[in-house]
C-alpha cells in the first residue's frame, strides 16, 4: 500500500524524490517505489529517510488499526 | 494446483536468495572456466561444447538485458571507458592464451604462427568487447536517465 505520509512530508519540505534520494544515498526509483508501496525498505533505510525528513519512524511507518499507510 | 504458502520467514528468504545467488555465479564461472580449459587443453571445437556455449550465452544475455532494463550496471565497477578498456584487455589476454594453447597442440613447431593467431584472436576479442561494453554503457546511461526522471505528479495526484 502507498506511503502517503512519507510523500506528504517530503512535499511539505519542498523536496523532490531526487533530493530525498540523495539525502538517503539511494536512487530516485527506490524512493518512488517506497512511496508507491511497491518496495519494503530495510530498517536502516527507513531510519535514513526519517532523518532526512526530520520525523520519527512512528510518524512515517506506524499505522493505527493495523493498516499500512493509506 | 493451489500455490503453497512459503515455509520461509523474511530472514530465511534473504538467506535463500543469497544461496541461490552464490549458486548461480559458481555455476556461471565454472561453466565458463570449463569451456576455456577444454578449448585450451583439447582444442575442442564448437560441436563438442556447443550446448554449454548456448547455455552460457543465454544466461549472459538474460543477465545483461535484465540489468540494463532495471538501470543497473555493476556493484563495484563504474560505467567508464577506462574500466571497459581494462576488462576488454583482460578478455583479450584470456582468449589469446586459450587460442595459443589450442593451436599449439596442432602446430607446435610453428611458434611464430601460434603467437600471431593468438594475438589476432586476442585483439579481435578486445575490440569486440570494448564495442559491446560501450554500447552497454550508452544503453545503461539512457535507461538510468529515464528511470531517474522526476515524476510530474505531486499534490494534485494525492
Amino acid at each position: 500500500m502507498r506511503n502517503l505520509k512519507m510523500k506528504f512530508r517530503r512535499i511539505e519540505l519542498e523536496m523532490s524524490q531526487t533530493d530525498l534520494a540523495k539525502a538517503c544515498g539511494v536512487t530516485r526509483q527506490t524512493i518512488g517505489l517506497i512511496e508507491a508501496g511497491e518496495f519494503n525498505p530495510s530498517i536502516n533505510l527507513c531510519i535514513a529517510i526519517c532523518k532526512a525528513l526530520g520525523v520519527t519512524l512512528n510518524d512515517l511507518f506506524w499505522e493505527e488499526n493495523g493498516n499500512e499507510n493509506a | 494446483m493451489k500455490m503453497r504458502k512459503s515455509n520461509l520467514d523474511e530472514r530465511q528468504e534473504q538467506m535463500m536468495l543469497k544461496i541461490e545467488h552464490n549458486g548461480f555465479w559458481i555455476a556461471f564461472w565454472m561453466l565458463a572456466a570449463f569451456m576455456l580449459i577444454e578449448e585450451a587443453v583439447s582444442g575442442a571445437d564448437i560441436k563438442v561444447f556447443g550446448g554449454e556455449c548456448i547455455i552460457l550465452l543465454t544466461i549472459s544475455c538474460y543477465v545483461t538485458i535484465a540489468c540494463l532494463r532495471a538501470g543497473i550496471w555493476d556493484r563495484k565497477l563504474q560505467p567508464k571507458f577506462t574500466t571497459n578498456l581494462i576488462a576488454s584487455i583482460i578478455a583479450g589476454i584470456v582468449v589469446g592464451l586459450v587460442t595459443f594453447f589450442a593451436i599449439h597442440r596442432y602446430f607446435g613447431d610453428k611458434i611464430g604462427g601460434c603467437i600471431a593467431a593468438a594475438a589476432i584472436a586476442g585483439i579481435v576479442t578486445c575490440v569486440l568487447c570494448i564495442i559491446a561494453l560501450s554500447i552497454g554503457v550508452a544503453s545503461y546511461k539512457k535507461r538510468e536517465a529515464k528511470l531517474n526522471e522526476e515524476p510530474e505528479e505531486e499534490l494534485e495526484e494525492i
